[in-house]
């Protein structure tokens, strides 16, 4: 489905990426484990346009979406739901969501949609007239997942979706990536590397730029290293 | 369908009569009245457009520009010209004023909307400065410095209101459409916005172009009231002015926009009336003090106003008809609870 090939990115003088070389499966969770600046986020920012490679290919349904500026890659069906919970602060949940739906033009199936969000998240619902930047930490990522979803993607991005948030609410929203992951194809990274090892199919791990171990998340969980670097054991 | 259509006409039709009804009343205001508070009422129908223009880009989209005297020149000059030069009547002068306003926000947004905060503030400064320069040196066309005496009186009252009325008309429908969400989400955060799939780069030329094309509608009345038009008159104090409206009223408000307009428009007043006052009761120093120094009164009231209140009068809320009922309805109910 996605297809990333050799992808190299600076940031100024930097190498963030070094020919990394990722892919991802229809049906398939994927995940990205890897140490702070490892350059995680910046692979999901090429993958959505927001950040220019210098060489490689990156190609999605057999399309190069290398070239294109993040709306196009929308349009062509991935959504990344960015690090750090931006939601659109000074409007309600239901705008946000409704802003998440801004490429479709079919009204009924996005009720259904806004219908299936709250099912997956109820405490959304509970909250929908509530400005979003009045929620709580886990209910704005809820938002964040939610609002990707709206547009349909048929590949998501998820970036540090537990980023501060407390253990409980980790376990939740995973539970509710379980839930997504039946409909759609997902590209994890995260730090907390027990929780998306547990939860994904496949992984890659991430160092300084290169991709230095890519295995089925089962070996991941028992392979020393990984053990020793990620999982403190 | 039919019922979806039937509205859209009825909004239509509503806003028909919204519209002859303020020009009734406008009209009517005018023979009634001295021409002094008609005049000020002209003005706070020509600020309120000014600040509502500049409230779209700034208050809605979040691109903070200090260009908009220059989108005004851009609109007075034009209008002025075409209705004296070429002999235009005043309708199509004023639309074209409008647009060719929007034509010169294409032209300024598409470079520099790709830069953020102070940078496109910088550049929209600057863009002011150069066409100051520009009418400065075209003596031929515009008088250049000495000015241009003689443009055709036509912003009486029931125009300027009319051109108010259906400003805030067009905006605040805008505002809350679909568009409107995505200038606010490209305010909000343009990279979350980006994340739904908005071409924030799109939404910010729209902005800035509809901006533009009020701008130079507003610049375009100042020439025909005051019958003068002169570079050095929109200058950045005139961009600060209708900042200070929309700052003042709150940033993402359309009546707040409105109610910055009228404190603005009305506060010189004030004080000069006051200053009039005492002066004809004998009280030449205080009098005096007034006439002069009624800025620091002013500065001083818009600093405690921004320590107090920093989002502005009403913040990013509107004033309308239901929330005013349901505000008379808490009053009275807390009247009657108390013993």
């Amino acid at each position: 489905m996605l297809k990333i090939d050799k992808l190299n990115v600076y940031y100024g003088g930097i190498h963030a990426l070094d020919d990394v070389s990722v892919e991802v499966n229809t049906g398939e969770i994927v995940t990205i484990i890897g140490a702070n600046g490892a350059g995680k986020s910046t692979l999901l920012r090429t993958i959505s346009g927001l950040v220019r490679a210098t060489s490689g290919k990156v190609s999605f349904e057999s399309r190069d979406i290398k070239r294109m500026s993040p709306h196009q890659v929308v349009e062509s069906g991935i959504v990344h739901a960015p690090e750090g919970r931006r939601v659109f602060s000074e409007l309600t949940v239901d705008q946000n969501l409704r802003l998440g739906a801004y490429l479709r033009k079919d009204r009924e199936q996005m009720d259904e949609d806004l219908a299936r969000v709250f099912q997956l998240f109820p405490r959304l619902e509970e909250r929908r007239w509530q400005i979003a930047g009045t929620l709580s930490g886990g209910e704005q990522q809820m938002l964040c997942i939610g609002r990707a979803l709206m547009s349909r993607p048929k590949l998501l991005l998820l970036d540090e979706p537990s980023m501060g948030l407390a253990p409980v609410l980790v376990q939740e929203i995973y539970r509710e990536i379980e839930e997504i992951r039946k409909h759609t194809t997902i590209l994890l990274v995260e730090q907390n590397a027990y929780q998306a090892l547990k939860t994904a199919d496949r992984g890659y791990v991430l160092e300084t730029g290169r991709i230095v171990m890519e295995a089925p998340c089962r070996e991941l969980l028992r392979n020393p290293e990984v053990k020793k670097a990620y999982l403190g054991k | 369908m039919m019922t979806k259509t039937n509205g859209f006409v009825r909004r239509i039709i509503v806003f028909a009569l919204e519209v002859a009804a303020v020009w009734v009343i406008g009209s009517l205001l005018r023979e009634v009245l001295p021409a002094y508070p008609v005049g000020i009422m002209t003005i706070f129908c020509i600020n309120a457009v000014l600040a509502l223009s500049w409230n779209l880009i700034s208050g809605f989209t979040g691109q903070f520009s200090l260009g908009h005297a220059g989108f005004m020149v851009v609109g007075a000059y034009t209008s002025a010209l075409l209705m004296m030069k070429a002999k235009w009547p005043f309708l199509p002068s004023f639309i074209t004023a409008g647009l060719l306003s929007a034509l010169v926000g294409f032209l300024v947004g598409f470079p520099s909307l790709r830069l953020v905060g102070d940078y496109l503030s910088v550049v929209t400064l600057g863009f002011q400065y150069i066409i100051t320069a520009i009418l400065n040196n075209t003596t031929k066309l515009t008088g250049g410095g000495l000015g241009l005496p003689g443009v055709p009186y036509v912003t009486s009252l029931p125009v300027a209101a009319v051109t108010l009325t259906i400003t805030l008309w067009i905006l605040s429908n805008l505002v809350n459409s679909k568009q409107g969400r995505c200038f606010v989400a490209v305010k909000e955060d343009e990279i979350a916005a980006q994340s739904v799939g908005i071409d924030t780069t799109y939404y910010k030329v729209v902005a800035f172009m509809i901006s533009s094309f009020f701008a130079g509608l507003g610049g375009a009345m100042i020439g025909h009231y005051m019958m003068y038009l002169h570079p050095d008159v929109f200058n950045y104090a005139k961009t600060i002015e209708s900042v200070s409206m929309v700052i003042l009223g709150g940033l993402g408000s359309l009546t707040g926009s409105l109610l910055g307009a009228m404190c603005i428009t009305l506060l010189p007043e004030v004080f000069r009336n006051l200053a009039t006052f005492l002066g004809g009761m004998g009280m030449l120093g205080p009098a005096n003090f007034l006439r002069r120094g009624w800025m620091v009164f002013y500065a001083t009231g818009f600093l405690v106003l921004m320590l107090t209140r920093p989002q502005g009068l009403l913040g990013r809320r509107e004033l309308t008809w239901p929330g005013f009922k349901k505000w008379i309805g808490r009053v009275v109910v807390r009247k009657e609870a108390r013993p």
